[in-house]
């Protein structure tokens, strides 16, 4: 289901790109840059809460990823997209690789994956292990990046969670060890600390991963605070969300359940 | 030899004059230093004034600076009217208002020690973080300028004048000071005060706009930034586009709204579902007039207006509007596709 976001998402993509194609005498290249950079990350982020059957061009065309990727070339920090654009622009790759599988609904048999399959989610992981935050960006901008990373690969992995898997095996194992991490990296970021106010994403990718009460509540007590220190409606919609996703059937919840969870519960949320 | 004589005279570094009258030391200009003004000040119908004891060439900070009070006598208001002066002296005359202020003003700290909470109140520093929206200054405004510059051939003098209207009484009300007074531009209150005294920052608004707008400047702007970069472009980008834009200074006042009104009740009050209706209002005229009229002046502000309508969704989710702008939208994607 289509929220209003995507609509603004959507119309903006053709306005920016006559925006982007203007001489910087008329536009300026710190107001490209940054249009730039406020389109990606909202469109990226975005794609976690819509419905996989939507094609992600629809919300970030080709041309603009690729403005995108210029910024990457300048060791393009924003105030939205933090030391982590690299990271964002793997969403859509991400989305894109997963669906087949994950259109699959419940009982259905999903469709099997191929060897370019494997190879890409292998291009994928090592792309996001690889990642690191550049050498001179604070140390809160530089946690940012790392929670961002963990979550990059949680939603990676539960991209497969449709398959068969051993109780406890490989598979589960990884995902725990990625929110584990995260978490850590969390606890070394107080909740008031402005960067916060971007990590709305992680915090409901990895939020959506844990079975554990105590992981959870050291959340719940996270999005409280952040909600009360910044008054943005999003935190406090995410625990909402989150608490929802808590009360799922064991296994169900995960980052690529967020959609429908949104869906059940009339919950609207920009994790921008 | 040239070369060299072009090297010395690009290496050669700007220097103040110390001895001229304080107008002509703002402007960079040479000043001839007549008294009682100085021909400088008489040529471009500048306010003339000289340090009390004028043999000092060391300007002193606490010195009374009596600058033209706005907009209550014709003759003040010819001062500034478009048709008294070139319109290059009156942005030069509302910059060097602006640029007085900012000049005593306490230092802009962008690094607070206490920059981690977003409680913390940059009201102190409003006024001083605000950009003056300039043709000559701002690579932002000159965007501006040229998405207006569409309009300008059709129903433009009449545009352009409420917007340099816009622009020069912000830069006026920024700088103004009661004649005689000492001016205590470390006293926040003083500042306050000042500058409700003057002309209306946003002709046309009402008070609650003034506050919102206030709002997002202090408090808005710096939670929906992370920090990650000093400078927060939801200030420097967004605020000098809004200030030449209704439609996103009333998107800036949604957003602002709304915030304010999930940070007071947790929920979205009558303000900002007011401010939500007449910014969808705006957005569906933008695009009306940019898919009926084909007009390609606005896309830039359309652009940026759809990425903010965004961002409102973030502070408060409000949907019970947002039908229309769906419906928007629809037709703007179809007509674009058309023509492409």
């Amino acid at each position: 289901m289509d929220g209003t976001i995507f609509d603004h998402l959507s119309a903006a993509n053709l306005l920016l790109l006559r925006l982007v194609s203007q001489p910087d005498l008329v536009v300026s290249k710190d107001l490209k840059d940054f249009v730039i950079e406020y389109h990606t990350y909202t469109a990226s982020v975005s794609l976690v809460s819509i419905d996989v059957r939507i094609n992600p061009q629809a919300l970030l065309n080709f041309e603009l990823e690729q403005h995108a990727r210029q910024l990457l070339n300048r060791e393009y920090v924003g105030n939205l997209c933090g030391c982590w654009l690299e990271l964002l622009l793997l969403i859509p790759c991400i989305f894109d690789w997963s669906r087949p599988w994950v259109i699959s609904g419940d009982g259905e048999q999903p469709t099997m994956p191929t060897a370019d399959d494997f190879a890409m989610f292998a291009s994928l992981q090592g792309q996001i292990l690889r990642w690191s935050p550049f050498s001179w960006v604070t140390p809160e901008v530089s946690l940012a990046g790392r929670i961002f990373q963990q979550a990059m690969l949680l939603y990676l992995y539960t991209a497969s969670s449709c398959f068969q898997r051993v109780e406890n095996g490989m598979y589960q194992v990884m995902v725990d060890s990625a929110a584990a991490q995260a978490m850590s990296y969390l606890d070394q970021l107080p909740a008031t600390v402005r960067i916060n106010s971007g990590l709305c994403w992680p915090i409901a990718v990895v939020g959506s991963c844990l079975s554990d009460p105590l992981q959870q509540d050291r959340l719940r007590c996270r999005l409280k605070a952040m909600a009360e220190a910044f008054g943005l409606g999003n935190m406090r919609r995410t625990l909402i969300l989150l608490e929802h996703m808590w009360r799922m059937p064991p296994g169900k919840s995960g980052p690529w359940t967020i959609c429908q969870a949104m869906q059940e519960h009339h919950i609207w949320i920009s994790f921008a | 030899m040239n070369h060299q004589l072009a090297k010395r005279l690009r290496t050669r570094p700007i220097t103040r004059v110390r001895t001229g009258c304080f107008t002509c030391r703002r402007r960079k200009k040479r000043c001839e230093e007549q008294k009682p003004v100085c021909r400088g000040c008489m040529r471009n119908k500048l306010t003339c004034e000289w340090p009390a004891d004028s043999s000092s060439p060391h300007t002193c900070a606490t010195q009374t600076v009596e600058l033209s009070p706005t907009a209550t006598t014709s003759q003040d208001q010819e001062k500034l009217s478009p048709t008294a002066t070139t319109f290059q002296d009156q942005e030069i005359q509302a910059t060097d208002l602006l640029d007085s202020h900012i000049d005593m003003s306490p230092p802009l700290d962008l690094d607070r020690q206490n920059r981690g909470s977003p409680r913390y109140s940059r009201s102190t520093y409003v006024w001083s973080v605000l950009p003056l929206p300039s043709p000559l200054a701002s690579p932002a405004s000159s965007a501006i300028d040229a998405a207006v510059t569409g309009n300008m051939e059709t129903n433009d003098e009449q545009q352009a004048e409420e917007m340099f209207s816009r622009r020069v009484s912000y830069a006026s009300s920024a700088g103004e000071r009661v004649p005689g007074q000492e001016l205590e531009l470390r006293d926040d209150v003083t500042i306050r005060g000042s500058l409700m005294r003057g002309i209306s920052l946003l002709p046309g608004y009402d008070d609650e706009s003034y506050e919102l707008l206030n709002h997002y400047l202090s408090t808005t702007a710096d939670c929906m930034a992370n920090g990650s970069s000093p400078i927060n472009p939801f200030l420097v980008q967004i605020v000098p586009l809004a200030f030449a834009s209704d439609l996103l200074l009333q998107l800036v006042l949604t957003q602002s709204a709304a915030h304010r009104a999930f940070r007071r009740l947790g929920d979205v009050d009558t303000v900002a579902q007011y401010q939500y209706t007449k910014a969808l209002h705006r957005f569906r005229r933008g695009i009306s007039e940019f898919i009926d009229d084909g007009v390609e002046a606005t896309p830039l502000l359309l652009a940026i207006g759809a990425l903010l309508m965004c961002f409102t969704e973030v502070s408060a989710i409000c949907l019970s509007l947002s039908i229309f702008l769906s419906t928007a939208l629809s037709i703007l994607s179809f007509n674009t596709n058309r023509n492409t």
